[in-house]
């Protein structure tokens, strides 16, 4: 139902050393919200995703902050990878992979594939080779109804298997229905080599669709759709939303069309979080208050094909200043608006989030002054 | 002018065998219904459509990855359709494939440096210097920086993977490059760059583009015709300027550009109303039962508000030219109320 | 990291230069006049122990060291001459049965099943029973009708590829079938594999030639081997490698070809997980 992450900070394995492709990450989704997370690729969004949940392979993951999911039931699961073992032990694990993994794991179990579904950015490697699209998914729908299974027993389940799968293929079919397949009894039968990349696309998402999860986590969905499906999609999510009080995230470059499903909106870049807000507030272009790299992406959605926004920021995911604002090196505001008394403030500090709004939060020193002469009685 | 590639009646139909209780059962799909289009040189011809129709067996079809059923394909006046791999050999170097999927089109395992070699030794470069230098020319001119060569695919990113297919595609000199999906999945900064450097290459080497997409901004700037494509057949072929000033198209096309609309607005547009615009099945009919009339007209807004005629209903429509190279499969083409007009 | 690597490698080497100079050594069939002299007036069955002479003493009427080496170099002898078949055949078998449907594809599967039907060391003591062969030959023929073992894996490996669409990609590139055989299917995706039944069947192929000659079965002339070491150090009376507790009396014509073997296992083994790192190293997926 809800996630709440405060001040996650990410490690990754890069050679010798640790790198923190992501740092302090702080946003909560409530039940029947979906949250946005936008920006450049390159800019640790998918990364991040697939951290929290523990499944970026063979690296540390979440080592400082807290993960907390809470479920239906109102039952809080935390998951925070290994900040707690940091937290006791003032550092990481000695034992690499395996140590890791396996507090990660543990943790994650109860919940992936059956609260949490998590669909990844390519399709094609998600669905397994040699089984039919029908195999796959019938074991994902299998999973919501296991109870009443258990309770019948192996001998009725052994006499009534007919009736069982028929009813497991009914409920597949309305899913690829609601998906808008046009003969959902072949992709049935078919195997994901037989299946168009668009295909493919929505048959992972019926597949993380298919065990009725909470909560949600679409990794670039809209890649191999076309407009019409991509239109078929915002209905369904809000459909879902209405429905189910699904919540999740949605990880994208695509401005548009997070800013058609979802109710709050995140700006990531070089690994942080710079603007976190109402969707409507942060992509509408009237609206006063704006991080500058929000300004620089809404520039290239609002162009729509020729010409370049402006110079481009750079990503200092990997090589990030010591001091001050990461992103002063290029940022039009630092470079062409400030005086220097304020620039000095942006080299100095890294400023910290500022609410403009209700649950509008910016990070940028432009507004931590109006809010300090706001304090002050200006 | 003489076209590059005739396509005639082109069909092609996948059969999907399965077992169950001891019994083979067969489904067949045609992916690609008697399609006939040419494209001439130094062109850029768009295909769109929706997903699953068919615009990527088409493109396998041209560089002979995929066995036609029926039809013919007519590369610079010769046929191909029936070649076996050997004698399609030497018309490689003239027509070439982009696939759609940028990293599972290079083997995981070579690094860059070695698949930019293969591909040069296919181009008769064996002379190690000769392929040095032909290796840095390609990297300059596909924007590639010299590190890279070193790298495995899994290190790239998206926009790199996609200039490294490129490389290795052009490293056969080709005329004509089959793009499935160029930009698809790159966000909108490295898009743009991608496109303007597809642009530039088309300038530069005079080559001929046959742009698989369903991105119909993109389609529209850089075109200069485009197909739309549905279920396997085209239904719409527009030229590049009097595009629908006509004031004509096919209802599938108003859908698309509707969608397209709306879906690149600020407000928090409604959908539920463009649910009856999706190409939804009404329940109880599918595609497959529509050997008679239109094979449209059971997803057609046109169809109901002008009360389901019975020529729709009787007639398969042809190519109509409602103006200028602009031709459309429909027996209605007016457009009763364009909610938008592209441009 | 780095140094750990390294020390491997070192490791690695100095056991693959010391095995390759002992067959060199063997096979040059130079050994100095002194060890060469045997006193003709000893018992056969009586092992004495090193001298200035003999370093490390005679035994069955030899130098031990001279056997040693050349039953050393007879091991890769019988290794290599096992596993060039196996290689071909398996290859040739593992590729045809890759193949789409087809009566290649057919013929190549009925083969492999056929022979993995029959019993391996059956067949070869019925080989020998039916033509009474040569040594050389039953090796050879272990390593054909061992190949399936390495037909059935590349099968899998080819049927899991070829819905790649980097297969698609290279024929669309116009790349011939058999460089994408050879290239992307057998070289950089099969290699470990091939590798490990290389190893496997060199291994084996140690063994088979020691339990032949352990049997005493193959004709043979002035031959030296690990198996017959053993076959004679076991025929001397009141030595044994293994006794309990430990005496004096230690059979070094039986340790030495124990010895041998160890070694050779484990220089394989470390050999293919050098690779097997190596390859790790370059994919970029250490850990
Ligand atoms: N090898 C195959 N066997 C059976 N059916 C296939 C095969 N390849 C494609 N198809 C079917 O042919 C149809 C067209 O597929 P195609 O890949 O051409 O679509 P597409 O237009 O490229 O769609 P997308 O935009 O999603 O990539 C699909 O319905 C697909 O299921
Ligand atoms: S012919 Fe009729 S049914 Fe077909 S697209 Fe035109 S209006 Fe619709
Ligand atoms: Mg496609």
């Amino acid at each position: 139902m809800d996630l709440m992450v405060e001040g996650v900070s990410i490690a990754l394995q890069r050679g010798e050393e640790l790198a923190y492709p992501a740092r302090r990450i702080s946003f909560t989704v409530k039940p029947g919200e979906f949250l946005g997370l936008v920006g450049e690729s390159g800019s640790g969004k998918s990364l991040t995703m697939l951290a929290l949940l523990g499944l970026e392979s063979c690296s540390p993951g979440v080592v400082e902050g807290r993960v907390r999911y809470r479920s239906e039931q109102g039952q809080l699961y935390p998951l925070e990878g290994l900040s707690h073992y940091v937290r006791w032990h003032g550092g990481l694990p000695r034992k690499r992979t395996a140590a890791w993994q396996r507090t990660v794991y543990r943790r994650m179990k109860p919940l992936l594939g059956r609260r949490i579904a998590i669909i990844l950015q390519d399709a094609h490697k998600t669905l397994n080779p040699f089984l039919r699209i029908e195999d796959q998914l019938l074991e994902m729908v299998a999973r919501q109804g296991r109870a009443d299974a258990e309770k019948a027993g192996w001998w009725g389940r052994w006499r009534q298997r007919r009736s069982i799968h028929q009813q497991l293929r009914q409920e597949a079919l309305r899913l690829l229905k609601a998906l808008h397949f046009r003969d959902p009894e072949r992709v049935l039968r078919a195997y994901p080599h037989q299946l168009s990349g668009g295909m493919a696309q929505r048959v992972s998402l019926a597949l993380a669709l298919a065990s009725r999860p909470e909560f949600i986590i679409l990794d670039e969905p809209t890649t191999g759709l076309d407009v019409t499906l991509q239109a078929a999609l915002v209905d369904l999510i809000r459909q879902l939303k209405q429905e189910r009080r699904l919540s999740g995230i949605i990880v994208s470059h695509d401005l548009m069309f997070v800013g058609k499903v979802t109710e709050r909106m995140a700006i990531m870049f070089s690994g942080e979080l710079w603007e976190i807000g109402p969707t409507h507030n942060v992509i509408h272009p009237d609206f006063p208050w704006k991080h500058p790299y929000t300004s620089y992406l809404l520039s290239f959605a609002r162009q729509k094909r020729r010409g370049s926004a402006g110079p481009a920021f750079q990503n200092v995911l990997w090589q990030r200043p010591k001091q001050g604002c990461p992103l002063r090196k290029s940022c039009p505001v630092y470079l062409h608006q400030l005086d220097m008394e304020q620039r000095r403030q942006c080299d100095s500090a890294d400023p910290s989030p500022v609410p403009v709004f209700p649950e509008h939060y910016i990070r940028c020193w432009q507004y931590a002054w109006e809010e300090q002469k706001h304090a002050a009685g200006y | 002018m003489q076209p590059v590639i005739e396509v005639q009646n082109l069909s092609k139909n996948f059969t999907i065998r399965y077992r169950e209780d001891w019994r083979v059962y067969t489904y067949s799909k045609q992916a690609v219904r008697n399609v006939s289009f040419s494209v001439f040189p130094g062109e850029i011809l768009a295909i769109v459509g929706e997903s699953g129709s068919g615009k990527t067996t088409l493109g396998k079809m041209m560089v002979n990855l995929v066995r036609p059923s029926s039809g013919q394909i007519l590369l610079n006046g010769q046929p191909v359709q029936r070649l076996s791999q050997r004698r399609f050999q030497p018309l490689r170097h003239l027509i070439q494939m982009v696939f759609q999927n940028p990293y599972a089109s290079l083997n995981p395992m070579m690094t860059v440096r070695e698949h930019l070699e293969e591909a040069l030794r296919l181009a008769d470069v064996t002379d190690p210097h000769a392929i040095e230098q032909e290796i840095q020319q390609l990297t300059q001119l596909v924007k590639l920086s010299p590190q890279v060569l070193t790298e495995y695919p899994d290190q790239l990113s998206g926009g790199e993977c996609r200039r490294v297919n490129l490389a290795r595609i052009l490293a056969r000199r080709p005329r004509i490059l089959i793009l499935d999906e160029p930009v698809a999945s790159l966000d909108f900064a490295i898009k743009q760059i991608i496109v303007d450097l597809l642009l530039e290459l088309h300038q530069k080497l005079g080559l001929t583009y046959i742009w698989i997409s369903h991105d119909l901004e993109i389609v529209q700037a850089v075109a200069h015709r485009i197909l739309v494509m549905f279920d396997g057949e085209i239904l719409e072929e527009i030229p590049r300027d009097g595009s629908r000033r006509d004031g004509c198209g096919h209802p599938y096309t108003e859908i698309l550009f509707t969608a397209a609309h709306r879906l690149h607005t600020w407000e928090q547009e409604d959908f539920s109303t463009l649910g009856a615009v999706l190409p939804q099945p009404t329940a109880g009919t599918t595609m497959a039962s529509r050997e008679r009339g239109c094979r449209f007209r059971s997803f057609c807004q046109r169809y109901r508000t002008i009360g389901r005629p019975k020529l729709c209903r009787e007639t398969p429509p042809r190519f109509k030219t409602v103006s200028q190279n602009h031709l459309v499969r429909c027996h209605f083409p007016w457009i009763e109320n364009p909610e938008v007009t592209p441009k | 990291m780095k140094r750990n690597a390294s020390r491997k490698t070192g490791l690695l080497t100095a056991g693959l230069a010391v095995y390759l100079l002992l067959v060199l050594w063997g096979s040059t069939g130079w050994f100095p006049k002194s060890w060469q002299q045997v006193p003709s007036r000893m018992p056969i069955y009586q092992y004495s122990p090193p001298s200035r002479e003999h370093p490390l003493g005679v035994f069955f009427q030899q130098d031990l060291l001279i056997t040693f080496v050349r039953s050393t170099q007879a091991s890769f002898v019988a290794g290599t001459i096992a596993l060039l078949p196996f290689l071909a055949l398996g290859t040739l078998l593992g590729i045809a049965s890759g193949l789409p449907a087809g009566f290649a594809q057919a013929l190549a599967n009925r083969t492999i099943d056929v022979l993995n039907a029959f019993p391996r060391f059956v067949v070869l003591l019925l080989y020998t029973g039916l033509f009474a062969a040569n040594l050389y030959h039953m090796l050879m023929l272990y390593g054909l009708i061992s190949a399936p073992k390495l037909a059935e894996l590349l099968r899998g490996r080819i049927d899991q590829l070829r819905r790649e669409d980097f297969i698609d990609s290279c024929v669309a590139l116009g790349l011939p079938w058999w460089v994408i055989v050879r290239r992307h299917i057998l070289w950089h995706h099969s290699r470990h594999l091939i590798l490990a039944q290389t190893f496997a069947m060199f291994a084996m192929a140690i063994f088979m030639e020691a339990s032949l000659s352990y049997l005493n079965l193959g004709t043979r002339e002035h031959y030296q081997s690990w198996g017959l070491m053993l076959n004679y150090a076991t025929s001397v009376s009141g030595l044994s490698l293994f006794r309990f507790p430990l005496s004096a009396q230690f059979n070094l014509p039986a340790a030495l070809p124990a010895l041998g073997l160890l070694s050779v296992t484990l220089l394989l083994v470390s050999l293919s997980r050098y690779w097997e790192q190596q390859d790790r190293l370059k994919m970029g997926r250490m850990f």
